[in-house]
């Protein structure tokens, strides 16, 4: 499908597109609030997983996928349930350590090939089969954005004790929301490896992690096509600038975060700041006494419209 | 098993060092810093400069801890009090100091050419010094001396002196503080000085520990800041001291009795471990959540 595409570019499309799957991974806990430093983790157990059963027990390449998602996915959802207990900071803490263990103890043992890694897992990986992924994960998301789930999660995260007492089982939730979020970084991981052929676990590093946040922070914890297109833009926009050069892409990275923390910290996708770019117009003058809407209504419903 | 308890003890003390300085950020200013990894490195790295530019040692190491104690007041004051002036959540606070990581690091990776460099050592003390049974190298010694010393200056900053009590006036609450008359931004530009000085300190030690220098040293030393106060409780300075030396010893011992290479996921676990079993840490003062 993409055969008219020189390779080269189909390897960065490729990369592109992991990127935004793993930051899928981080907007779906962020939108009910967790922040959530475990996704290179996760992203590390999916790619082991598979590329293990691939090279060892010779198992097919979707097969050995799709194992490694549900792996990192069942790790997520048995650890979620130990750490999401904490609150702010400490859940932080404890997300970023629960991650590093992983890549740690990856490192460690001699049957996941220590230090050194994997090599030789079969690339047959196409890139047509990655956007077909990711457009089937982001019909999902869609689907649930618009059901009774996306609420509740987005309600966690305006208010968890509102949320709570409105019915919603938080702690379910948020379990949800980790085991799926494991579920996307394993799946990611599996994607990278069966693309490069090569796995090591240097490559799931703290840089790593740093510019996933980054884009996710970008993107806001609203939309998840925000996600997408903003892992898609600035990947696109990487490739046009050519930042090889370590500093360069410390600098980008690292300066969109603070750049946009300060400005933006609800990212580009925040609805106050949409509707602050489209609507300022047509909305009735509020006067001072009135207090400022802190969030849009969950169906992101623009103050206009009357029910 | 003596002998290691006294070697667990020296790096524990290193370890204090990092935990005083992360538990005095977040007592005081109530964030959770990354960038607190590249002050170590910063700090490390202004020492090494200030070596090969024939600077004597003691004012070498002193020249770091300037170093790292201006970058961190200068990030606090553009990046940290901008955000808190309109109000920012935790999560954006902690996310943005991740930037500054990110891009503090980038500067050091390219002063280093990603190289590890080798950190001069010639001017720090050699050899080992025998203390009964036991021997400990004279550089593990002093680094063990002067973390007992700033802790008792510390202690006795905090607890006893005029500005020490302002400090912690502030921690407590800063418009409160204000109305009292203190300075609050002044209190916060010193607690983040002073805890720049002592990621400096403990990043010196540990580069004069393996005479090397790497822009990613301070990784993993930030992880066993983490790790220090998580096991102590965030923001207490008698749980940062315990806590620092509790460590040492678990990874001392982890390494004789386990394996070597256990060392630092033995880190990671405690911080699951503690956070699982008690988040507010060892030491910690329960916090009570406004609604």
């Amino acid at each position: 499908m993409f055969d008219w595409l020189n390779p080269y570019t189909q390897l960065v499309a490729a990369g592109i597109l992991v990127n935004a799957l793993l930051v899928l991974s981080l907007f779906v806990v962020f939108q009910c609030g967790v922040l959530s430093l475990a996704t290179i983790g996760f992203m590390a157990d999916g790619a082991y997983t598979s590329s293990l059963l691939a090279t060892k027990q010779h198992w097919p390449t979707v097969p050995a996928i799709a194992a490694g998602a549900v792996v990192a996915a069942v790790l997520a959802y048995i650890f979620g349930r130990l750490v999401l207990h904490l609150r702010g900071i400490y859940l932080a803490l404890g997300t970023f350590a629960l991650g590093q263990v992983f890549v740690l103890g990856i490192a460690n043992f001699t049957w996941t090939g220590g230090p050194g890694g994997i090599v030789g897992i079969p690339v047959d990986i196409t890139l047509a089969e990655l956007v077909f992924v990711v457009l089937a994960v982001g019909v999902v998301f869609q689907l649930v954005h618009l059901s009774f789930v996306g609420r509740a999660l987005r309600a966690i995260r305006l208010d968890e004790r509102v949320a709570a007492g409105a019915g919603i089982n938080v702690a379910r939730y948020r379990t949800l929301a980790f085991t799926a979020s494991g579920f996307l970084a394993g799946l990611a991981g599996g994607f990278e490896a069966f693309q490069t052929g090569v796995i090591s676990p240097d490559q799931y590093s703290f840089v790593l992690l740093v510019q996933i946040l980054a884009l996710a922070m970008i993107a806001g914890s609203y939309l998840w096509a925000g996600s997408v297109l903003t892992a898609i833009a600035i990947g696109v926009a990487q490739q046009y600038i050519g930042t090889t050069d370590a500093l360069a892409e410390g600098l980008l990275y690292g300066g969109l975060l603070v750049v946009v923390m300060i400005l933006v910290p609800n990212g580009i996708t925040d609805p106050r700041l949409l509707r602050r770019l489209t609507f300022r117009r047509l909305r009735p003058h509020r006067g001072p006494s009135s207090p400022p809407t802190s969030e849009a209504s969950p169906s992101g419903a623009s103050p206009l419209v009357i029910k | 098993m003596l002998q290691q308890t006294v070697n667990g003890i020296a790096l524990g003390a290193t370890y204090s060092l990092l935990g005083l300085g992360v538990t005095l950020i977040w007592g005081v200013l109530r964030v959770l810093n990354f960038a607190y990894s590249q002050f170590i490195v910063w700090g490390a790295f202004g020492t090494l400069i200030a070596i090969e530019n024939h600077v004597p040692t003691v004012f070498a190491v002193l020249i770091g801890m300037a170093v790292a104690g201006v970058v961190a007041v200068f990030v606090d004051m553009t990046v940290m009090q901008f955000m808190r002036r309109r109000g920012t959540s935790e999560f954006a606070l902690v996310v943005a100091t991740i930037g500054v990581y990110y891009i503090l690091s980038s500067v050091a990776q390219d002063r280093s050419k990603s190289q590890i460099e080798t950190f001069p050592i010639g001017g720090f003390p050699h050899g080992s010094v025998d203390i009964g049974s036991t021997s400990l190298p004279s550089l593990q010694l002093l680094s063990l001396v002067i973390s007992v010393a700033v802790m008792i200056v510390l202690g006795y900053w905090l607890n006893r002196t005029r500005l020490g009590r302002a400090t912690r006036t502030v921690a407590y609450s800063a418009p409160t503080a204000e109305l009292l008359g203190v300075n609050s931004r002044a209190i916060f530009a010193l607690a983040v000085f002073v805890s720049g000085c002592l990621a400096a300190l403990a990043g010196i030690f540990n580069a004069a520990d393996s005479s090397t220098l790497s822009y990613s040293d301070g990784d993993q030393l930030l992880v066993v800041a983490f790790a220090v106060i998580v096991l102590g409780g965030m923001g207490s300075v008698k749980g940062a001291v315990i806590g620092g030396l509790a460590l040492g010893l678990v990874q001392v011992y982890t390494t004789l009795y386990v394996s070597g290479v256990f060392s630092n996921a033995i880190t990671y676990l405690l911080i699951v471990g503690v956070l699982i079993v008690r988040p507010n840490g060892l030491f910690g003062v329960r916090e009570e959540a406004r609604v």
